[in-house]
């Protein structure tokens, strides 16, 4: 088999922070899993009403003062509904924009939605430069959740001279999960700017960076909040989601024991951390958590069968058996199919230890689980072939033949049992039938020229 | 006798009639009539006279779209050039104007007002000066 660099498995893959989605390296082959980075879900908080008849650019009218001094009164004394039946009496062109603007915060506090959009846009009509109409709005539409509308009264706010972080942080939140990154990065700046101890930006602002693929920016904000935050786990999860992404494996390593000694509970951050110990050639603790992770059953047969291979690989056989006996345990919990998968790995050991009978047990008890087992048929046949059971390996090759994942395999093993056997016709009849049904195994051809040139010097001779 | 008789009575009815205005509560563009009403200056609560007397007969969406209609025409009517007409006119200083267009009004209308003011002073002085020409002329021509 043909070795690579494991690190060159990796898939794409999209980590979310903050609500973002964080791009880090590409590549990808199959049957390999991804490496990731579990954040917390995404948290944006909407911010608590911050009472109405504050804060107006609107001014009231020297006709409301008195009015207004009641309404003050009614909504110091948590009388809402009250305000509102008080300003229902007037038709609204009859009300100043500030007043409006209060009745549409009113409308908001008691969650009447409808009825604080249309009065929030009367009031726009009114004075479409009204700043705090367009932020208050753009908070309504996050909160009915329409992010598009939400944005441009954000964008307008901000281009009438809004300086609140909370509006700029907002902005960024949506143009990020609406626009892309470059969109987001000024934004949380200004946010950040206006408001630097406020966590809640700079994590905006780094998935943004690393979404924009600024790692180096990324890093070095990164660097700046662990160092005033190093008891949060979920950044050093950035910082090793980033590591990651710069394929400094080692710092992606330590970063995510940081995160899980921190308290970070997520269990594919876990195998993440298994995988990279396993990759780094650190036995021991990846065995460490496997167990902790069988235990919890967070590893599926399909990583165990992968670690198999990085292991064996690495002619760690010892400790690829050692990996099997914690899942011995947790047989009972896995299905037929898996248990199959699971003697297919024992034979393996057994073959390779060169215990020949455990071996055929385990492989005849794996393709008992799964008859259909191509993996278990092609390995066992081959197996056969170093005992030189040939006859009984032909017969596993042609079930092989059957099964659709291993078929191409299974066909050429055939044609390659026939060579070892040196039935060189059968072999080049074989290698025609596989031509026929792969015509692109264009290498076929020399095999079949080779055969066909043996064959005639046999005759020859 | 008889004659003068109907026509008092006739009269008494018409006068009567005059004040009571044929309102429609359905089928009405009470956009447009919402404008109609705010460009010639009179005030929103036009429509109270709709939900008094339809009450439940009035149509659904009728305020909303009254109010709008209102809004567009008061935003035409308030503006400086009509308050300094009303000023200039000498009618009489509308209060109909929302809070965010009153203070242009006002400002038109007292200009207006002022205008006229300055026109009427300019005036009289020039009928002064034109006196007090006669009494010169007399004075120096004494017959």
């Amino acid at each position: 088999m043909r070795t690579r660099s494991l690190f060159r498995y990796f898939d794409p893959k999209f980590v979310m922070i903050g609500g973002a989605a964080l791009l880090f390296s590409e590549g990808g082959l199959a049957n390999t899993s991804e490496l990731k980075i579990q954040f917390d879900k995404p948290t944006f908080v909407l911010p608590q009403f911050s009472g109405p008849y504050q804060e107006r650019e609107a001014s009231i009218a020297p006709d409301e003062y008195e009015q207004a001094e009641y309404l003050r009164e009614l909504l110091d004394a948590g009388k809402r509904k009250e305000v509102l039946a008080e300003l229902e009496k007037f038709y609204s062109i009859e009300l100043s924009p500030a007043m409006l603007m209060l009745q549409a915060q009113v409308y908001f506090s008691l969650e009447m939605y409808d009825k604080a959009e249309a009065t929030y846009v009367d009031a726009l009509k009114r004075m479409p430069q009204l700043v705090r109409a367009h932020s208050d709005l753009g908070q309504l539409y996050l909160a009915t959740e329409r992010p598009e509308k939400a944005r441009q009264h954000f964008a307008r706010a901000v281009a009438l001279g809004s300086n609140d972080a909370l509006i700029h942080g907002q902005l960024g939140y949506l143009n990020l999960t609406l626009f892309g990154a470059y969109s987001a990065i000024s934004s949380y700046q200004q946010a950040a700017a206006l408001e630097p101890e406020n966590m809640q930006w700079q994590q905006g602002l780094l998935a943004a960076l690393t979404q924009a693929r600024m790692f180096e920016a990324a890093e070095a904000l990164l660097k700046d909040m662990i160092s005033r935050k190093p008891e949060t786990s979920s950044l050093w999860l950035n910082q090793a989601a980033l590591a990651l992404n710069s394929e400094n494996y080692r710092t992606a390593l330590a970063s995510l024991e940081m995160a899980i000694l921190l308290g970070d509970k997520d269990l594919r951050n876990r195998k993440t951390l298994a995988q990279l110990h396993l990759q780094l050639g650190s036995y021991d603790r990846a065995i460490e958590l496997l167990n902790e992770g069988l235990q919890k059953n967070n590893f599926d047969i399909a990583n165990i069968a992968e670690y198999f291979v990085w292991l064996t690989q690495k002619n760690m056989w010892n400790k690829a058996e050692q990996m099997l006996k914690l899942v011995e345990g947790n047989l009972p919990r896995l299905t037929q199919d898996e248990q199959s998968q699971y003697y297919l790995k024992i034979a393996q050991i057994e073959a390779h230890k060169g215990r020949v009978a455990p071996a055929e047990a385990a492989f005849k008890r794996a393709l008992e689980l799964d008859p259909t087992n191509g993996d278990a048929l092609i390995t066992q046949a081959s197996f056969l072939i170093q005992q030189k059971k040939y006859v009984e390996a032909e017969l596993l090759l042609m079930r092989a033949e059957a099964v659709a994942q291993v078929e191409k395999q299974a066909l050429l093993g055939r044609a390659q049992l026939y060579v070892h056997m040196q039935e060189y016709e059968s072999a080049l009849k074989q290698l025609h039938a596989v031509l026929q049904k792969f015509p692109d195994l264009l290498y076929i051809k020399d095999n079949i020229e080779t055969l066909e040139n043996i064959i005639k010097a046999q005759k020859s001779t | 006798m008889r004659q003068l008789g109907i026509c008092i009575v006739f009269a008494t009815v018409a006068g009567c009639g005059g004040n009571v205005k044929n309102i429609q509560c359905s089928g009405v563009d009470w956009a447009a009539e919402g404008y109609k009403t705010a460009v010639a200056g009179e005030s929103v609560r036009e429509f109270d006279q709709y939900r008094n007397r339809c009450g439940d007969r009035l149509e659904a969406d009728a305020m909303n779209a009254y109010v709008a209609g209102y809004g567009k025409g008061v935003a035409e009517f308030c503006t400086y050039d009509q308050g300094y007409a009303h000023g200039y006119a000498r009618q009489s200083r509308r209060d109909t104007c929302p809070a965010e267009l009153r203070a242009e009004y006002e400002r038109g209308y007292k200009f207006g007002k002022f205008s006229l003011e300055r026109r009427i002073e300019s005036v009289k002085g020039m009928e002064e000066g034109h006196e007090m020409s006669e009494n010169v002329e007399q004075m120096s021509n004494p017959q």
